[in-house]
């Protein structure tokens, strides 16, 4: 009887406490996904990654602080050493002079560059700048109902051509707005990667390391890299291998696509899109016109003055601005031009004008 | 089948508005969202209410399926939330998972009670 009447008091007790439970775990789900940073740079699996590009040396990863203090935000790019992916023992961070040093084989010849870029001053316009190192020279076109921002840029040496990650940390929602990386990297121009961290697979290369070599599920995924020489290859990335891309001299590994433009040929078809995306969006674009003659773009989308692109439409601007090949970098909200310290695209993020918070940016800098 | 038809509707409800600011981005576990709560918990209902003589389930049951129903509902919607954003997550995974275990573990307790359990 008493029983009785104690689960007549008590006819919802377990809806109530299963009820807290699943909206604590949805909550935590999508704080995880969205909001909670995981810093995947860490002692074992930094290690593991450098063995598995095959020029790793791990000595300096066996002090357990300096793992530590990788983890805790310093930038990676100042711990290692570029291009051959071994670990700087001590070094003081006075005497590393910028973010990267260039890899082995191009240092000289970047070198001698150097002594001649400090003679000569940049000349710089509105709209573009022009050194020893590198020319950039934005142009803006309507098309498709779009606002077009292109960057022209001929560098003399693909480390010009650089990467930089929020923060300075590889890590799952690490995010920093496309200036505010541009900034922290000194970067002359800049545009948004390809949000690495939003997801948990996808090859990503920077600078010659290897941050992650998981691939996406599904056989069509393309990559981009970038080679040592300047040059741009689009592959699968469930074919590639990341170590042995890296051994092959790759710098950049990008994981979002797909490929625009095979041998100057559009490889997209008219329907295609990324997921289950509406066909026109704000779009970003990095494109090879020859080695160390490249072509971003930057598109507008989502407003009432630009519809946005597809990406057969983005594919058809390309080769038309001449390019060999061509490759498709997160866009929607993400998609941002900056350029000497002004955002010059209009960028919606959420459900208005702003600037979003990314994972990554490619720059051009000294 | 009141609760679950008006969780229904919060479910259309809650796509429609989604859609709104989705920048035209669509999933399937966020359009048909709605099907779950409908159909695992208003057509049970509907046939319980037209077919009075079926055996009705125990309390046990009861919650043990409606968990998983409410289990596998939050896990489309969350399923919708990130192929909307692009993303994706093992916890997610995890609850649908669990939601299909509490459901086919409910619809056999009342299929096949066990004997001397007693029912609440």
């Amino acid at each position: 009887m008493g029983k009785k009447c104690h689960k007549r008091k008590y006819p919802y007790l377990w809806a109530c406490i299963y009820g807290v439970l699943l909206t604590g775990y949805a909550a935590f789900t999508l704080l995880d996904a969205f909001v909670i940073p995981r810093d995947l740079v860490y002692m074992g699996e930094m290690g593991k990654r450098m063995d598995v590009a095959g020029t790793g040396e791990l000595d300096g990863m066996e002090d357990l602080e300096e793992a530590e203090n990788i983890g805790n935000g310093q930038n990676v790019q100042d711990e290692l050493s570029p291009g051959n992916g071994t670990l700087q023992e001590e070094t003081p961070s006075e005497e590393i002079p910028s973010e990267e040093t260039p890899p082995d084989g191009l240092q000289s010849e970047t070198l001698v560059q150097g002594e001649s870029t400090s003679e000569m001053e940049p000349v710089i316009t509105d709209s573009s700048y022009e050194s020893s190192s590198f020319s950039i020279s934005i142009t803006t076109m309507c098309e498709h109902d779009t606002q077009i921002y292109i960057a022209d840029v001929t560098v003399s040496d693909v480390s010009c051509l650089r990467t930089g990650l929020a923060g300075g940390v590889f890590g799952r929602n690490i995010k920093e707005t496309t200036s505010a990386m541009a900034e922290d990297n000194n970067a002359i121009l800049a545009v948004n990667g390809d949000y690495y961290g939003f997801r948990d697979s996808g090859f990503v290369v920077r600078n010659g390391y290897i941050y992650r070599d998981t691939t996406r599920s599904g056989s069509d995924n393309e990559i981009l890299v970038i080679y040592g020489d300047g040059r741009f290859e689009i592959a699968y990335e469930a074919e590639a291998d990341a170590g042995e891309l890296v051994e092959n001299g790759a710098q950049q590994v990008f994981s979002f696509g797909p490929g625009l433009l095979r041998e100057g040929e559009i490889a997209v078809g008219e329907d295609s899109e990324v997921g289950q995306a509406m066909q026109s969006n704000p779009r970003t674009a990095i494109g090879m016109v020859e080695p160390l003659h490249y072509i971003l773009l930057v598109s507008d989308g989502r407003t009432t003055e630009s519809a946005g692109l597809t990406l057969f439409e983005l594919a058809e601007v390309m080769q038309g601005l001449g390019c060999e090949t061509a490759y498709n970098l997160d866009g929607g909200g993400s998609s941002t031009m900056w350029f000497m310290g002004e955002i010059i695209n209009v960028p919606t993020s959420g459900w208005g004008v702003g600037e979003r918070r990314v994972s990554d940016i490619v720059y051009i800098g000294e | 089948m009141m609760v679950y038809f008006g969780v229904s509707v919060f479910c259309l409800v809650f796509y429609m508005i989604y859609d709104r600011f989705s920048h035209g981005i669509r999933s399937p576990y966020m359009t048909w969202l709605f099907a779950w709560p409908f159909l695992l918990g208003v057509l049970p209902g509907i046939v319980f209410w037209r077919f009075s003589k079926i055996r009705r389930p125990g309390r046990f049951t009861v919650n043990l399926y409606n968990s998983g129903v409410a289990a596998v509902t939050v896990s489309s919607m969350l399923r919708g939330i990130f192929e909307i954003a692009g993303t994706a997550s093992d916890y997610q995974q995890h609850l649908m998972y669990a939601g299909g275990a509490m459901l086919f573990l409910g619809i056999a307790a009342h299929l096949f009670p066990i004997r001397g359990f007693r029912r609440a």
